[in-house]
């Protein structure tokens, strides 16, 4: 505290005089200078608060993207493991081709395995006419998951069966799940990007028995709903891609990822048959690789999965190893941050 | 009393600020204060925003696990309400309830959203409040004074009592979205700082869409 000033001197010297006490103020100067100091400090510690709140944020979606696909990928795993065709013994004629026991034209001549279920895997660009930005694997079967959208059902019945299937598929938001539509085609909540999406069919709705998919439209039991979006649901963000690899009981890849257990001919050990082991590959992106791929690439596809991989079985490890070249951010591209979750699973009704 | 100070130090200035001096530096605060506070308005509101929709999703929640654990249905009553700033009645009080045989019982304090926040209760943005039935009764912490509300149900099994879509526009979805009353939605055109949280009545889930958000 200033002692106080004589007020004598102050008066008396109109000019001020060396001996005169000195006189404890801020210049301007000083006070510009202090204001500056205190305006850096608050631009840093804003900034530091900014980025501490920005790499909080990244982290904890990082985390969360992983989360999701994490348990979407046990959640298929658990689903495939619980598929069934159900087969059983029946009539076939002297040609191998299914027929019934009164059946005058194809009299039965052998026994054979059959059902009227079905299990399909295999590339996108096989199963389906046009990709409509589907891309890699898809596999399409029936498991007793009882889901069923009437109640009464429900309560019933828990395990009753449903057609099931999954893939992955680049898109708005709203192609597969119902957003409000207020925000449809709104560029930041209806945004652009690769999906695993689940198609399960109601129990009441089963279409695997209408018999016209069997002649001249293969697999129209899931094209056509797949097609019109019915009972579809995005399980996971920012899942790229969905590889199914069938392999034997002794662990070896069949011949083609193509597996269908409806077969042209009659065949002992394949026709009406699961594929003994499956394994399942999902390769998933966190949240902020997708935000720089949205931004490299506009409204357009990324093309993240080179145009011949997961076609040929043989090749699966260098498909995966320049999968992740890409991902890695060769060639001049984004580095994307990715995880591979692989796991292989037994299939009940090994013969 | 004698100042001691060094005579080797000449008075250079007269002491204080002159009032120029002081009117120089005034003017150079409320130039930096104008330049600075509508972007920490902005942040602060945006903020609040943030924090409102997590109360309303963090309730929500609660209510769904609480209907599982209890194995009853659960009452979320959405409350028309004035603030401490703001007289006019919006939305902005949440409060759940077991229901019971002959009592409901009140599931933790009711929740505030953050002042200036309100929950819309017309389509396209509000189609959640604008269907739900509704009804009246007090707060506890309001006094005798009874407000109206809108409610819904969790089931035991963690649904809504809902149809899958909501009669407005032709089947949308169930959403509620929450704005600043500073800055209210024009027409059908959304404000462009909210939180729109999506309720799907199958599963009692929620499904946050905040626009600038990662």
């Amino acid at each position: 505290m200033l002692p106080p000033r004589p007020a004598k001197r102050r008066l008396r010297g109109g000019s001020l005089l060396p001996s005169s006490p000195r006189i404890t103020a801020f210049t301007l100067i000083e006070v510009l200078v202090a204001c500056a100091v205190l305006a850096l400090t608050l631009v840093i510690v804003f900034m530091i608060v900014s980025q501490t709140s920005s790499l909080w944020k990244n982290t904890t979606s990082k985390s969360s993207a992983f989360q999701n696909a994490r348990a979407a990928f046990e959640a298929v795993t658990r689903n495939l493991s619980q598929a069934t065709l159900n087969h059983y013994l029946d009539y076939y004629d002297t040609a191998w081709k299914h027929t019934t026991a009164g059946s005058a034209s194809a009299p039965p001549a052998h026994y054979g395995r059959f059902s009227e279920l079905e299990f399909v895997s295999g590339p996108v660009t096989d199963l389906f006419p046009s990709a409509g930005g589907k891309v890699s694997h898809a596999v399409f079967f029936q498991a007793p998951l009882g889901k069923t959208s009437r109640t009464d059902l429900a309560m019933e019945s828990p395990g009753m069966l449903n057609a099931a299937g999954y893939f992955v598929a680049f898109g708005p938001r709203s192609q597969y799940e119902q957003i409000p539509k207020f925000l449809q085609g709104e560029a930041e909540s209806d945004r652009l990007g690769f999906r695993l999406i689940e198609w399960v069919q109601p129990t009441e709705s089963l279409s695997i028995y209408d018999k016209t998919h069997l002649g001249s439209q293969p697999w129209k039991w899931f094209r056509d709903p797949i097609g019109n979006g019915q009972s579809c649901r995005v399980m996971a963000e920012n899942v790229i891609a969905l590889i199914i690899l069938p392999k034997d009981a002794d662990n070896v890849p069949l011949a083609s990822y193509a597996y269908d257990s409806l077969t042209s001919g009659y065949d002992e050990s394949r026709t009406h048959l699961l594929p003994p082991l499956l394994q399942v590959t999902l390769v998933a992106i966190d949240e902020v690789s997708a935000q720089r791929l949205r931004e490299a690439n506009g409204a357009s596809q990324p093309a993240l999965i080179p145009s011949d991989a997961f076609q040929n079985i043989a090749t699966y490890d260098q498909d995966l190893a320049d999968l992740e070249n890409v991902l890695n951010g060769k060639n001049g591209r984004p580095r994307l941050t990715y995880r591979i979750f692989t796991t292989t699973v037994a299939t009940k009704e090994n013969p | 009393m004698k100042p001691r100070r060094s005579p080797s130090h000449p008075r250079v200035h007269p002491d204080g600020f002159s009032l120029v001096e002081l009117l120089t530096v005034m003017a150079l605060l409320a130039v930096l204060a104008v330049l600075v506070l509508p972007s920490i308005r902005g942040v602060s509101s945006s903020t609040e925003l943030t924090i409102s929709a997590a109360s309303v999703v963090d309730s929500l929640n609660l209510a769904r696990q609480t209907a599982l654990s209890v194995n009853r249905p659960v009452e979320v009553r959405f409350y028309q309400v004035p603030s401490s700033t703001d007289t006019t009645e919006a939305f902005r009080a949440m409060a759940s309830y077991v229901l019971g045989n002959n009592q409901t019982n009140p599931i933790g304090r009711p929740v505030w959203l953050r002042s200036g926040v309100v929950l819309s209760d017309t389509a396209p943005f509000g189609t959640l409040l604008e269907g739900l039935p509704g009804g009246s009764s007090t707060l506890p912490s309001l006094g005798p004074t009874t407000y109206s509300y809108r409610s819904l149900i969790f089931r035991p099994d963690g649904s809504v009592a809902l149809p899958n879509t909501s009669p407005s526009d032709g089947g949308d979805t169930w959403h509620v979205m929450l704005f600043n009353t500073s800055r209210p939605p024009t027409g059908s055109t959304p404000p462009a700082n909210h939180v729109t949280i999506q309720l799907l009545p199958e599963t009692g889930r929620t499904r946050v869409f905040q626009p600038g958000a990662r």
